[in-house]
């Protein structure tokens, strides 16, 4: 019997050669990406000292322009700030996206909630950041591993929202001390754990034995057991960087390069989502926030920054892992070219620059323009949800997809088009 | 605005001295001095002349003042006090024939009087920079006094009086940033020759009290704990003002409902006047049901298969919406079908049901549940062998059996945890087992109601539900004050529930004080009051209009209109329908011609006038002849007047569900289509609780002392069907789980000042100080999306942490009922291996399980006291066996040589040396790292009892901790 399409119009036809070109693409790249390391960059680094350099200016003079003065990459025409020269050295694997913008107020909290959820605060629903929602659309590669997991401090913005709890982030702090709530602390020793591990596992038995099976006690019995299998098994071993080559973890510096070493093992066992956080400021004091005297240390930073990323990169390929595993680097905005009464840099969000690595994109060293004081955008204008739908895209999430709030459809991000040059 | 009204000066203790005139001293007592408070004066930097009569006015027996008494308003409205202030101290006191030294320490413009002699003065201390200032130098470590606090400095000076009474004064002028009045250290010490120890001046020369940490910090708390007294007696005494209104109020309510009929179906069914309405209520129904069992085919496949699918994925369009006409939430309706030439429903036909041919539809625009993920293949199967084998409609329900009363001490865990959020301590246990009178149980209900403790468990319910959600700093993220404190006074007052709801609604008391005014924000959003309107009607009215801020709610009766209209009145004007609050144009592109399940009505900049949208749905009375001069107030009426018998019943609703699990109504934010499973027992408690001054208390006291709330829980209720036999399983909630943590191990619950200001020189809307937390309700998210190591405060985040696992909202933009309860991993992580666990099991000399091991007998005595502290029950055989066996080697020896007898100590908060003022130096990430790494070491365990076995008792607390049974409410 033929079931006739009862709500469909003829007018549908005239409507789809109406919208621009880049709204009907899209396509999945054939290898799409398996995993994302986002790298975020807190307190929001200033584009012309790093991805998008100008003329020289003077902090002092209080002349606008880049602090320091730029070189040659390994993409022709296009330039970094010096001190980023190991990144420079690998450029042609990566894309300098330098006309990013957003209009939410440049303030720190708002302006990290939209970069991580892509929509303003609405008091009726909690949007999930986009960790979470690659955390629910593709779930971790291998049992027993998160799909998501966040290298810094637990923060409102990078969690859930209406997904659930199940998709949010599992975290560590210091990567010595491994994953909050999955290692024991130093000061009870291995022999005291196993004692009391094994009373309780007597105790649990006797639980499990006398009450009814519909009790939901025995759900977080469960919970138990995933957890301590976590704890003693292949998620815990991931943590431990001393399994590492002492070469190697040197190659990556500090603490926030071993956030990135941790984050490409992560990568190997199934992670698809590790946001590694810069924000340890023992260099500088102010972190990339670099008002006034920030200013100042925040060639150290950059520099941290740059010896972490190319040992990253280059580490991922020697795993053969760069074309699958796709790295952002990002802060919550910009800052301006000129500079404050300290010698230092307010905050900008109407244009600045976030950098994509790896993850079998069409690389092209840099994608967007902006004018002499990298103030206006000249070209291709990149909004947030429109960067977001890069990364689905690129990680084989269509961009169009719908959540699901209950019965509210939420599509995955707000009228967001990926940069199709990009996606292969 | 003067808070003072009729009677200005109130005593720190019990009564009430006089009016403050010219010559206050000659009125203070023998050994007290007199401290005045002084508001809104003109300069923070000049000295004022001609000050009249003080605006607040209180006692203290020494010179230290650490906070000052809230300031409320006439209606009990929590206040700000204005600034600038003038805080003046005057005393007279027993001085020698020596040369002393005083110490007077201030946060602002100070002079300090010796007689009429000014003998210190100082300017203001400079204003904290804003983030790039540095850290102070490190302590003299020779010094004979504490530090002060950060913002605070000291002036020294040499006196030599002659022997005899003198009077002294202390006067500070206190104003910086905006509303910032901070009070947090004001004191004069002395010292009687270099390298004595130094004291705090007091008028009473007996016992002074040493200028040291230990002595401050229990100073501090009295301190504390009078204002809260002082503060009681405030708000008691402005509620004397609106007595009357509220008693004639009640008075009308409660004849409005002796005037209605018997309650439908009870006539001569029901004994009203027994003590147990309530279990006859809930036991007709269970007959009932038992009786009819018989009839019902053994396998039911429509009820535990099909059905569920149905109410899931197809009623919200095919129930009351009956979207193309068409119904499934009956046989008839299935098979009467729709405006569709296809017939629905053909019993052993799926071929040949439309039902079957729309959810196996290839193309997205015909295959149904529209706009949603298909169902899966094994639901397409389930409905398809339930066509197959007939489309047969019934509802099969189970026997209901009756759960065995709880034991004793299991009804006591149960009850504690339900009124005061957590478990008895063995006092509490012990005086209840030995109580022989009869009707202890009821006695007990009564004084649980009445503790204090009750009120903090509350708290976190109404935050929920209200959605309060304040901020540490800066409040950007859809932010409201922290209108918190004004609940938890409303549940101390016992303030009646109308009352909360009209000064909710109207926003009484200054937002960033802590007053109802701050639920009127939402910082940032693009509507707060439309923001608002939804939560007023999911909490108190059982409506969601969750969808209607944007356009007309698809699946329920309420348009985008109603909900502005209500936000309207909550403006008192009215209200614009902002752009950001509509569907964009490129949603109705993008569905290429389908027709949209969506309509939005209102164009972006309409503007909607105050107006009740309820009237049809509600109200069952004639229209109202009261006129009102402001839509919040007329709002407040409608909501809380005896006649909207929906709101008694959502309010009902609530309660009864917080005890029993689930509501009469599910969910209890929604009613629209769903009804009550007890009608008749929601109606006779909705009653209740209106005729009886809505009071709450009155709601639990009857729920508590059925019998049904005192049987073993049940562990599921089939979907719809609920008896409430007895109340379902639960567990505990993140903040009493917390609690619990606590007081079971005995350790007090002492974090670092919940605030990034220290000095206190910020404006209060962009820092807010929560103070000292001491239960669960107090904390906020630490969380400022800056993730400054910096602004670390350890302990704070700790418990932060662990509550976040348990499914406390850092965030609360939304109000909800129901929390998420699936357990997760994060869970047993958290209480197996943080820095929590080690903080709350250590055994320092901080903690109750310390005095406990020093003073217990046996092994077996010790193993009985754990288990009743931590899971009020005492242990079985095995579990005896095994605790014994853990903690009998090296019990005899276990005291070490260094101490006669163990005393707990008590903790004192470090000083505080970063703050937002220097969080961006290098030194204070280099600071607070170290105070970090100390932290997760766990607390300092005390030297009195050796190591092995301390560390054997502590496994044994964790264990108890971790045991899945703590966690689970009886």
């Amino acid at each position: 019997m033929n079931r006739r399409k009862f709500l469909k119009t003829s007018a549908s036809g005239a409507l789809m050669t109406a919208l621009p070109a880049r709204l009907r693409s899209n396509q999945i790249p054939k290898n799409p990406a398996q995993s994302c390391i986002f790298i975020w960059l807190g307190g929001g680094n200033a584009q012309v000292d790093t991805w998008d350099p100008k003329a020289l200016g003077d902090p002092l003079q209080r002349i606008a322009g880049s602090a320091y003065p730029a070189i040659d990459t390994a993409v022709e025409g296009v330039q970094v700030c010096e001190h980023l020269h190991r990144t420079a050295a690998r450029l042609d694997r990566m894309t300098l996206v330098r006309s990013v913008h957003h209009e939410v107020i440049n303030e720190h909290a708002a302006a990290v909630n939209f970069m991580h959820t892509g929509r303003p605060v609405s008091g009726t629903v909690v949007y999930p950041s986009i960790g979470a929602i690659v955390n629910h659309e593709l779930g971790a590669a291998e049992i027993g591993m998160p799909g998501y997991v966040v290298c810094g401090p637990p923060s409102n913005s990078r969690g859930a929202g209406f997904l659930g709890a199940k998709y949010g982030y599992l975290y560590v702090t210091d990567t010595a001390r491994g994953p909050v709530g999955f290692t024991r602390p130093p000061t009870v020793s291995e022999a005291r754990d196993l004692r009391r591990q094994k009373m309780l596992k007597s105790m649990r038995n006797e639980i499990v034995q006398t009450i009814p099976v519909e009790d939901p006690l025995l759900q977080y019995e469960t919970v138990m057991d995933t957890s301590l299998q976590m704890s003693r098994g292949g998620f815990s071993k991931v943590f431990q960087l001393d399994q590492e080559a002492d070469s190697l973890r040197q190659t990556y510096g500090g603490e926030f390069g071993h956030r990135c070493l941790l984050a490409r093992r992560l990568v190997q066992r199934g992670t698809r989502f590790i946001e590694v956080l810069h924000n340890l400021n023992f260099k500088n004091g102010t972190g990339w926030d670099t008002h006034r005297e920030g200013q100042q240390g925040q060639h150290l930073l950059i520099q941290e920054l740059d010896t972490a990323l190319a040992a990253l990169v280059d580490d991922l390929e020697n795993h053969k892992l760069l074309d699958s595993t796709l790295i952002v680097v990002a802060g919550e905005f910009g800052r301006p070219s000129s500079f404050d009464v300290a010698g230092g840099r307010g905050h900008q969000g109407s244009a600045f620059s976030v950098a994509l690595a790896g993850g079998g994109l069409n690389h092209c060293g840099a994608y967007g323009t902006t004018d002499d004081l990298s103030k206006k955008i000249l070209e291709d204008p990149v909004s947030v949800p429109d960067l977001h739908a890069t990364i689905y895209q690129a990680l084989g999430i269509e961009s169009s997809k719908k959540l699901f709030h209950n019965d509210r459809p939420i599509p995955i991000t707000n009228d967001g088009r990926p940069i199709t040059a990009l996606i292969s | 605005m003067k808070f003072r009204t009729t009677v200005p000066v109130i005593f720190l203790v019990v009564s009430l001295i006089g009016p403050a005139k010219a010559a206050p001293e000659s009125r203070i007592p023998q050994g007290q001095l007199l401290v005045e408070v002084f508001e809104g004066l003109e300069s923070k930097s000049e000295w004022p002349v001609n000050l009249g009569e003080s605006d607040a006015c209180f006692i203290l027996p020494s010179f230290a003042l650490f906070a000052l008494p809230q300031k409320y308003g006439p209606l009990g409205e929590r206040l700000h006090y204005q600034a600038p202030i003038l805080i003046r101290m005057t005393g007279r006191v027993n001085l020698g024939d020596h040369t002393y030294t005083f110490l007077d320490r201030t946060n602002g413009k100070s002079r300090l009087w010796l007689d009429d002699q000014i003998i210190s003065q100082g300017e203001a201390v400079t204003e904290s920079p804003n983030a790039h200032g540095h850290m102070r130098p490190a302590v003299n470590p020779e010094s004979l006094y504490p530090r002060g606090r950060l913002g605070t400095k000291d002036l020294l000076t040499s006196v030599s009086p002659t022997s005899g009474s003198h009077k002294v004064t202390l006067e500070c002028l206190i104003g910086y940033r905006n509303k910032s009045v901070p009070v947090h250290e004001l004191l004069v010490a002395f010292q009687k020759q270099q390298s004595d120890p130094w004291f705090l001046l007091s008028p009473e020369a007996e016992h002074p009290t040493s200028f040291e940490l230990l002595a401050l910090s229990k100073l501090k708390e009295n301190q504390k704990s009078s204002f809260e007294q002082l503060n009681q007696k405030q708000r008691d005494q402005a509620r004397k003002q609106v007595n009357s209104y509220w008693n004639s109020r009640h008075k009308k309510a409660k004849r409005y409902i002796n005037s209605l009929p018997l309650i439908e179906g009870t006539v001569s069914r029901i004994n009203f006047n027994s003590k147990n309405v309530i279990d006859q209520l809930l036991d007709i129904r269970i007959v009932e049901n038992n009786n009819s069992i018989g009839k019902h085919a053994a396998d039911n496949q429509f009820h535990e298969k099909a059905w569920p699918i149905l109410e899931e994925h197809c009623i919200r369009c095919h129930g009351k919406k009956a979207k193309g006409g068409l119904r499934l939430d009956s046989r008839q309706a299935a098979l009467a079908g729709g405006k569709s030439e296809f017939a629905t429903l053909v019993p052993r036909e799926p071929e040949r049901s439309e039902l079957f041919v729309r959810i196996t539809a290839e193309d997205e625009l015909d295959r149904m549940p529209f706009e949603a993920d298909p169902l899966t293949n094994e639901q397409i199967a389930v409905l398809k062998d339930w066509i197959q084998s007939g489309a047969e409609w019934d509802h099969f329900t189970e026997f209901v059996s009756i759960p065995k009363p709880l034991d004793e001490l299991s009804f006591l865990r149960r009850i504690y945890l339900d009124t005061v959020g957590v478990p008895p301590g063995t006092d509490e246990i012990e005086r209840y087992r030995s109580d022989r009178r009869r009707n202890k149980k009821s006695r007990l209900v009564n004084q649980l109601l009445i503790d204090p403790r009750h009120a903090d468990h509350w708290v976190s319910y109404w935050q929920d539900v209200l959605a309060e959600n304040p901020s540490l700093m800066k409040p950007t993220l859809n932010h409201s004050g922290p209108f918190r404190y004004w609940i938890h006074e409303s549940l101390l007052d016992n303030k009646p529930f109308d009352q909360f709801v009209t000064e909710l609604v109207t926003f009484q008391g200054e937002a960033y004080a802590g007053g109802a005014g701050g639920f009127g924000l939402a910082t940032d959003n693009d509507s707060p009051m439309a923001e608002k309107a939804h939560v007023v009607a999911t909490a108190f009215l059982g409506i969601e209009m969750k969808c209607a801020r944007c356009h007309d709610s698809p699946y329920h009766l309420t348009t985008q209109e109603d909900l502005f209209s209500l936000g309207a009145m909550l403006a008192g004007k009215p209200l614009q329908v902002p752009d950001t609050s509509t569907v964009p144009v490129t949603f109705f592109e993008r569905l290429n011609g389908r027709k949209s399940i969506i309509q939005s009505n209102l164009e972006p900049g309409t503007s909607v006038e105050p107006n009740w949208p309820f009237a049809e749905i509600i109200d069952e009375s004639p229209k109202k002849d009261m006129a009102f001069n402001n839509p919040a107030v007329e709002l407040a009426w409608e909501i809380t007047r005896p006649e909207n018998r929906r709101f008694a019943q959502v309010i009902v609703n609530r309660i009864w569900k917080r005890y029993f699990g689930k509501g009469f109504v599910e969910p209890a934010y929604d009613w629209e289509g769903n009804a009550a499973s007890h009608p008749e027992l929601l109606e006779y408690l909705a009653r209740e609780f209106v005729a009886n001054d809505y009071d709450l208390k009155h709601l639990s006291r009857l729920i508590l002392n059925s019998t049904a709330y005192a049987r073993t829980s049940i562990n599921h209720s089939t979907g719809d069907n609920r008896f409430f036999q007895a109340p379902l399983r639960r567990s505990m909630t993140a903040e009493q789980l917390v609690d619990s943590l606590f007081s079971s191990a005995g350790v007090p619950l002492f974090t670092e000042e919940l605030t990034l200001d220290v000095e206190g020189h910020w404006d209060p809307e962009i820092f807010v100080n929560y103070g000292f937390p001491k239960r669960a309700w107090e904390f906020v998210s630490t969380s400022t999306e800056r993730e400054r190591a910096s602004l670390t405060l350890p302990m704070v985040n700790e418990i932060v942490s662990l509550m976040r696992a348990y499914g406390w909202r850092p965030n609360r933009a939304e109000p909800i009922t129901d929390r998420e309860s699936e357990s997760n991993v994060m869970q047993p992580g958290v209480l197996a291996n943080s820095s929590l666990t080690l903080w709350v099991t250590g055994l320092s000399d901080y903690s109750d399980l310390t005095t406990l091991a020093w003073e217990i007998e046996s092994t077996e005595a010790l193993v009985d006291q754990l288990f009743l502290r931590f899971l009020t029950r005492l242990p079985n055989d095995h579990e005896k066996t095994e605790f014994m066996a853990l903690l009998e080697e090296g019990f005899d020896s276990r005291k070490t040589a260094m101490t006669d007898g163990f005393k707990k100590e008590k903790w004192i908060p470090g000083i505080r040396e970063v703050s937002w003022g220097n969080h961006l130096s290098v030194e204070a990430n280099f600071h607070v790292a170290a105070k970090v790494e100390t932290f997760q070491k766990g607390p300092e365990p005390t030297r009195t009892l050796k190591a092995d076995w301390r560390e054997r008792m502590e496994d044994a607390a964790w264990l108890l901790i971790n045991t899945p049974e703590f966690q689970f409410i009886p």
